[in-house]
This record gives C-alpha cells, structure tokens and sequence, in this order.
C-alpha cells in the first residue's frame, strides 16, 4: 500500500496542473485577504483598509485560504484520477497495481496531502502577507494567530474532503473538463441557485450540499466568502455534520465510480 | 511491455521509472540500470512529451525491465519504429534471450520477426494453426504453394477442381494453389487458354507460412474456399 502511495505523490508532484492548481491558491487567498481588510474598513469612515478587530474578522483572515481550498482541493482531487484516463497511464497503473481498491485507496491518500499542502500555501500566504498587513495598519499579530486552533483543523479538513469531493466525482465522470466542471461549477453556481430556490420556494435551508457543508466544517472563517453567510445567512449545519456530510459528498461518487468506471476493463 | 503511447507527456523519463518502481514494488536503483540497458540515460531528464516513438519503445521496455522478469511479454514492440529503431529492436530482443529470458512476442511484421525468433507461434481466429522452430514451420512450405493472378479466377478453379488440385481464393482475382510445383500448372493454364497476370511460387518464408495457414479464415472473399478441398491442417511434426 505503501508503495501505491508513494507512485501516486510521484505522479502528482511530475504534473504541471496540480503545480497550477497549488500556485493559484496564492492569489486566490491574497484576494480574500484584501476583502478581509477592506471588509474591517467599512466601520471606519475614511478609511479603505482597516486591521481586523473582532473575533470573526480574526479568524477570518486567518482562514482566508478557505476559498482557495473550495475551489482548488476539489479540482486537485479532479487532476488526481482524470489525469490518467487523459493521458492513457491509467493502463500502465492498473497493470503494475492489479488490485484496483488499491489504487483508489492510494489515490485517495495522495488527494489528501496535496489538499492540505493548498491548505499549507493558503496559510503560508496568510503569514507573508496578511500578518504583516494586519500589524502595519495597527492590528495585534497575536490575536489573529491565537485563533490557529478553532481556524486551522477546520480548513485543513475541509481540504481533505473537498479534495475527496473532486476526486469522487473525478472517478465517476473520468472526463477532466467535464469533471471539473461539474464539482467547481456545481458547488459555487448551481449550489448557490438550488439553495436561493429552496429558500424563496419551500423557505428551507439547503444546507446540506457540498459548499455549505464545507463551510459548516471550515466553522466562521467560510461564512463571508463562499460560505453561508454569503448566501444570506441561512443556517449551516454543525461543524461534525458538516464533516460527516462532505465526507459523504466524496465517499458516495467514489463508491459508485469504483463500481461503474474503475473496475471496468481499460485498453 | 503496452504499446508506447501509456505516458503523461509531462512527465520526464526518470520520473516516470521511478514511479514505475515504486507501484510495481521494485527497488528504485533499477531505474537507473534499466536507463542504461536501453540506452536512455542521457534522456532520463527529458520530458516523455518529446520523446520519438522509438525512444518511448525503450522507455517501454525500460519499465518491463524493472522488476527484472524471466519472461518478457512484448505486444507489437516494433510499431512505427524506424529502420534503425528496428534493428535495435530486434539486437535488443536477441540480447535479452542471450541473457536466458523468454521473451514471447506477438506482431503482424512476420518478415521482420523472422530475422529475430527462434520459435514461432501461428494463431488465428483464436486457433493455433502451426508452432515450431523458424526452422520446422517453414520447412515444408518452400515451394508448396504457388499463387496465380488472373481474370479469369472463376474459370481457373473450375479447370483445378476437375483436375484435383488444391485451390484457395485469396481474392476476386488471385487463387492460391496447394501442394503443386510449376511444371504441373503451367501446362494446365496453357492447355485451358487461362490468361495470367502472375504466376509465383510463394517461399519458404514465414509470411508465406502465415498467409498459407490463414488464407480463407476472413481474409478476403468469404466464399474463397467453395470447391476446394479441406484445408490442411498443418502440424509442426508433419512439416518438420
């Protein structure tokens, strides 16, 4: 198994798209982190940019990779398996990996740690940038950073399975545009107009689908960008159904594509 | 060995070897000694995207090579190659049978595998139809067949058929004659007034083997065999 893992790291690290993906999460979370302090501005007459000063906002910019991670984890977990029905390598795998479960297993390990390493970037950007914008517009460094453990295994779980969330649906589709489109576009669009529907017509809170259960597991740092709080509000789930929901999200494509896609014969 | 197209373009050489490696469960230092068997070490940093399809044939066999097997499998290894990737090819393959491997190759270049084999294998349609040394399988074939061209093929297999030859149709207009030598047909066509195109006695080749075996099992006319007589059905020993 051991084994399995480590030619599935060697073939992610040997592909540019996942090196693409792992860059964008740099500017991605710079944008939010510019949305942060603009956002903590606006109680301030005069002023653009402001540090942050309330609990949200601290962690807020302390999780501001969390967009990046929904969108960039997914599309990681995506490159992972489409990647060789692409490229035809799937073949050369299954032959020196004859065990088909375990190649998904290793795929899924792989997933997982290129996950939190945009997990790693985000949060590495929000100390080269954030913390020191933070403090030169008279923020304390230590209140943000103090919020680490409510903010830090939320966005770095959230990775886990949103990159799981890719992945599966990466597994059922095996066409990468298709694909990546489906969870990128389905999670930030489609999602967000089911959820506006359910609410103007059945005033329920849709919030069980992969977005906004992540944001649920990511806990306050989602809720301005993406997350709940950017759709109104609505009530989000609790961080552990959260989990257990996107968990699902990821388990349940992979199933099926294990059973429909994965197992078949390749040529 | 699969054919040579089972890369990610993006990926280098040595990456691609190493992580070969790591799933098939072999020790990573082989990467190296198989870069150097097919003579690819000074490509192992270059991306598999620019490699020449005899360059990814080595690469191919590079990666059958790592766990270091007793017998190689090889599926069409010489497609598209170039003269010269061929001939390496074919050096290569003797080299590794001189080392005490098997290797079993499949490939519809017969000429070609004839400079190579030392034993062969014919099957077609799911059916063996001869195996044997080079030596054994082509043996009783020199000579045997001789194939005619004419338009006048439907004629042609009337004057056999009365006269108790062996035919085959290999096609609307070429009839494949068994277990005949030229003074025998020559008379027969010029006596019939049979106008001909060509008139060959096939070699002793494995192609003409292959051809020989094969002839009428799809190829061609479906109905090339009416008015012949039962296809013999060569037996290694019977030839040898």
């Amino acid at each position: 198994m051991t084994n399995a893992i480590r030619a599935e790291l060697i073939k992610m690290r040997t592909m540019p798209g996942v090196w693409v993906t792992l860059c964008l999460a740099l500017p991605l979370t710079v944008l939010v982190i510019v949305g942060v302090l603009v956002a903590a501005g606006d109680s301030v007459p005069g002023h653009t940019f402001n540090h942050v000063h309330t609990l949200r906002q601290q962690r807020e910019l302390l999780g501001a990779g969390y967009f990046g991670i929904l969108v960039l984890a997914p599309i990681m977990g995506v490159l992972c398996v489409t990647g060789e029905y692409r490229h035809k390598t799937i073949t050369t795998t299954f032959v020196l990996v004859p065990i088909r479960v375990r190649v998904l297993v290793a795929k899924v390990a792989a997933t997982a740690l290129w996950a939190i390493l945009i997990g790693l970037v985000t949060l590495a950007t929000v100390a080269a940038v954030a913390l020191p914008w933070n403090a030169g517009l008279g923020g304390v460094t230590t209140q943000v950073t103090d919020q680490a453990g409510a903010v830090v295994p939320g966005l770095l779980a959230s990775a886990v399975l949103l990159g799981l969330f890719g992945l599966g649906f990466g597994t059922l589709v095996k066409n990468q545009v298709a694909a990546i489109l489906l969870t990128i576009g389905g999670s930030l669009i489609l999602e967000s107009l089911l959820v506006a529907l359910a609410r103007a017509i059945f005033h329920y809170d849709l919030n069980w689908l992969p977005n906004a259960a992540g944001a649920a597991l990511a806990g306050d740092i989602a809720r301005g960008f993406g997350g709940g709080g950017g759709r109104g509000g609505e009530r989000l789930l609790q961080w552990w159904q959260g989990g257990l929901v996107m968990l699902a999200w990821g388990l349940v494509p992979l199933a099926i594509g294990y059973y429909t896609t994965f197992r078949r014969d390749v040529t | 060995m699969l054919e040579a197209t089972s890369f990610h373009p993006a990926r280098r050489a040595r990456a691609h070897l190493r992580m070969a490696a790591r799933a098939g469960g072999h020790d990573v230092h082989r990467v190296e000694e198989v870069l150097d068997l097919v003579g690819l070490r000074g490509d192992a940093k270059r991306k598999i995207g620019g490699f020449s399809m005899g360059m990814r044939q080595r690469l191919e066999l590079a990666t059958a090579l790592l766990g270091d097997p007793d017998v190689l499998v090889l599926d069409e290894p010489s497609n598209g190659l170039d003269p010269q990737g061929i001939a390496w090819l074919r050096d290569f393959m003797r080299y590794l049978a001189g080392e005490g491997r098997t290797v079993l190759v499949s490939s519809h270049l017969l000429s070609e595998m004839a400079q190579t084999i030392d034993d062969a294998v014919i099957v077609s349609y799911g059916q063996l139809r001869a195996k044997g040394t080079l030596a054994e399988i082509t043996a009783g074939m020199t000579g045997r067949v001789m194939r005619a061209r004419t338009p006048e093929a439907d004629r042609l297999s009337g004057v056999l058929s009365q006269a108790g030859v062996a035919f085959r149709r290999l096609g609307p207009d070429e009839v494949a004659m068994d277990g005949v030598q030229p003074e025998q047909v020559g008379p027969l066509l010029a006596t019939n007034q049979i106008v001909l195109y060509e008139l060959v006695q096939e070699g002793g080749d494995l192609e003409s083997v292959f051809l020989s075996l094969t002839a009428g099992l799809g190829f061609g006319d479906p109905a090339s065999t009416a008015g012949a007589e039962p296809e013999p059905q060569p037996q290694p020993g019977a030839r040898a």
